[in-house]
């Protein structure tokens, strides 16, 4: 059976037991569910006592480059292929606009919420609302402070900072095997932004382990190409040479390029005076840089899978009546063999063929489960492969 | 009246003339306190004619920003949406222009580029004039609800960074020296209009009263017209200069832009009520600004975080300055010596 055709017999199947239980009819049981509880399940396989996953809303930034268009647009691919209807709505880079889409949707005819948080703390009330009405409401790419969400998908990125780092020692080690010390530049991310902070802190700390490797200073490029191009030009200009060189996000990373390169100092790795740049994220610009060796490594998020894998775990939570056991216990680690994200043929390739968010790892944050994805790192052996976004979404 | 009180008259006379050429061009001494603090410092942020470059390549699209906002503010009026037609028009061109997947890609000749770029700048200035000027919307709601409109529209047509353009197109920006010849051109340029022609007095008048400059003759609504169709060419400029310097049209350019935009008119000296202020004194404030962030992101004493703190007190002394200027200014005016 197709996996849409499938799809569709669990949702009517789901559809009749639920229509029965609303009857009076059902024995209350769990209906006999093929998913079991937790960890080591597979997850994908349900007729649970609960409704079916019709309506989906979803409240997440829409704006600022290719990689939220992969993150958005897996969304709807996904939602597609198994029978969803996806409403995608702009947050508008509004907290207050994000909250009143969470509140529209509860009070509509949607059977579950993403979202994708603008601000950490601003949607709290509105999501507990919408759950206390009975909407579902799950959290991908950044998380809420509200500890009642079934769940939260995405990459941690203290460890996507923490992963930039190791890469860094290592490929300066590889660069310069006759030095004993090594200095580098932190591009960091707005000050207050939860995400800059994390990103910053894991290469800091690694960095700061590390004997051999000193930050020199660390520069704030404001997730923003120019800013990040000009500082980093200016300061390079001003002071030395540094020996590496981290970006926090990938328009920082572009900046960054941009500005060796004005400064007539980008040149590939291997080749002398290479200026070590490691930097979260691909992107269709990233990755060739990569192939060129004039990036040395990019940690880069699995964010096509994020609102799928959402999305899995939200039809399997709604088709079981809102059943908490279906989410993997924090602490859980879980692979392909138990969460399939069936492989779909979009934008010319075969989508989610290839799982590169296993393992992920359930962690507790903000009191609920946080499904921590894997990352994957960019070199010259991989940089070309289709399961990077960056070569998908050009 | 004696002799002697006649010659102390004069002097009196000459004296606050002399305050008031200050008081114009405070900046320049300000600049150049700021400078020497800097040079004692952070001496590295000057380590080289390169590192001056650097600062002054940088300062481009800003400081072409400052110079649309300058104009509307000597007018007595303002305009919010110079960010947004600067992201606009780029954005727009760089569809055009561009191979990357997600572009149009309609022609990659650099001069269609270059002339519609404008064509789109000055068009949407065009009818940001008139609407303010004949329709006689508030300036403030009119360029605010167009600083909606085209940030909007920018995200309608692309999200994603537009690449493969044509690198005559982009080498405006990208090449440092012809970057700030244009700057340094344009900053020279409008306020060689703005001291020496009519169409300048006229601004200046419309800024110091619209009443009085229509009294006078001055066709008010065709000024306002030019004056925003002005302001809308240099943001156009700025888009340009942005893309170029950064080699690419990034989905966010232009944004954020119009309040740096004001706080460099300000710290040059432009009056936020019109009529008043120097485009030479833009200028400065441009510098200051562009000095000032080179310098904190070169000091090791001031860590990422406090950038925008530090940024921010700055603002505020060069406005409490321009307060204390505005008192002298006026009690010399009342003295009647001048």
């Amino acid at each position: 059976m197709s996996q849409n055709s499938r799809r569709s017999f669990l949702k009517t199947t789901g559809a009749v037991v639920g229509g029965i239980a609303l009857a009076g009819c059902s024995g209350g049981g769990s209906g006999g569910s093929e998913t079991e509880s937790a960890a080591g399940t597979t997850v994908g396989e349900s007729s649970g006592s609960g409704g079916s996953l019709d309506r989906v809303g979803m409240s997440a930034y829409v704006r600022g480059g290719s990689w939220i268009t992969a993150y958005i647009e897996a969304a709807k691919f996904y939602a597609e292929d198994i029978g969803i209807e996806l409403d995608v709505r702009p947050n508008q880079q509004s907290a207050q606009k994000q909250v009143q889409d969470i509140r529209e949707f509860a009070n509509g005819d949607y059977d579950g919420i993403l979202v994708g948080i603008w601000s950490t703390g601003a949607a709290e009330g509105a999501i507990n609302q919408a759950i206390e009405g009975g909407t579902p409401v799950f959290a991908t790419n950044a998380d809420t402070s509200s500890s009642e969400i079934p769940m939260y998908v995405g990459f941690s990125n203290y460890d996507g900072g923490a992963s930039s780092g190791e890469e860094m020692i290592t490929a300066l080690e590889e660069q310069y095997p006759e030095k004993s010390t090594y200095e580098v530049l932190n591009i960091r991310g707005p000050q207050g932004n939860q995400s800059a902070n994390q990103r910053s802190q894991g290469f800091v700390d690694v960095i700061q382990e590390s004997d051999s490797v000193e930050i020199l200073e660390t520069l704030n490029g404001e997730f923003a190409r120019d800013n990040a191009q000009s500082t980093v030009q200016e300061w390079i200009n001003a002071n030395q040479r540094p020996d590496g060189i981290y970006s926090a996000n990938l328009s920082m990373g572009l900046g960054v390029v941009q500005a060796l390169r004005n400064l007539d100092i980008l040149v590939p790795r291997g080749e002398e005076n290479h200026i070590v740049l490691t930097q979260m994220d691909g992107s269709p610009e990233v990755n060739p840089l990569v192939g060129d060796g004039m990036i040395d490594a990019a940690v880069d998020q699995p964010n096509y899978f994020y609102n799928p894998i959402a999305l899995e775990y939200m039809r399997q939570y709604v088709e079981n009546g809102k059943d908490p056991n279906v989410i993997p216990e924090v602490g859980t680690e879980i692979t392909s063999g138990q969460l399939d994200i069936p492989a779909g043929q979009h934008k010319g390739v075969e989508m989610w063929s290839k799982a590169i968010w296993e393992p992920g790892v359930v962690r507790e944050q903000n009191g609920h489960p946080w499904f921590r994805t894997n990352s994957i790192v960019i070199t010259q052996e991989n940089f070309d492969q289709p399961f990077l976004w960056g070569n998908v979404w050009g | 009246m004696s002799t002697t009180e006649s010659l102390l008259g004069i002097a009196s006379a000459d004296r606050d003339d002399i305050i008031l050429t200050v008081l114009d061009n405070m900046i320049w001494p300000i600049l150049a306190v700021v400078i020497l603090g800097i040079f004692l410092t952070v001496p590295q942020t000057f380590r080289n004619a390169q590192a001056i470059r650097l600062i002054l390549w940088g300062a481009v699209p800003i400081g072409l920003l400052v110079l649309a906002e300058s104009l509307c503010l000597l007018s007595g009026h303002f305009d919010l949406s110079i960010g947004s037609i600067a992201g606009f028009s780029a954005m727009f061109t760089g569809m055009v222009l561009g191979t990357c997947p997600s572009c149009w890609g309609l022609t990659t000749n650099p001069w269609i580029g270059f002339g519609l770029i404008f064509l789109i700048g000055g068009s949407v200035g065009f009818i940001n004039g008139v609407m303010i000027g004949k329709v006689g919307l508030n300036p403030f709601l009119q360029t605010l609800a167009f600083l909606i409109i085209f940030q909007g529209a920018k995200t309608a047509m692309q999200t994603q960074p537009v690449t493969g353009l044509p690198s005559t197109y982009t080498q405006v920006g990208a090449s440092p020296v012809f970057a700030i010849a244009v700057f340094l051109s344009m900053f020279l340029l409008l306020g060689f209009i703005l001291k020496y022609t009519t169409f300048g007095q006229a601004v200046y008048a419309l800024g110091s009263s619209k009443k009085s400059a229509r009294e006078v003759g001055i066709d008010t609504e065709r000024l306002i017209i030019a004056v925003y169709t002005m302001s809308g060419l240099l943001s156009a400029l700025a888009g340009l200069m942005l893309t170029g310097f950064v080699g690419v049209v990034p989905p966010l350019i232009g944004e954020g832009l119009v309040f740096q935009a004001f706080a460099g008119a300000v710290i040059g000296g432009i009056s936020l009520f019109g009529g008043r202020g120097m485009i030479t004194g833009a200028l400065g404030g441009v510098i200051l600004i562009q000095v000032v962030q080179s310098a904190l992101n070169n000091s090791p004493a001031v860590g990422a975080t406090q950038i925008q703190m530090v940024n921010g007190i700055v603002l505020l002394v060069a406005i409490l300055l321009y307060s204390t200027q505005e008192k002298i200014r006026a009690r010399i005016l009342a003295s009647g010596s001048v």
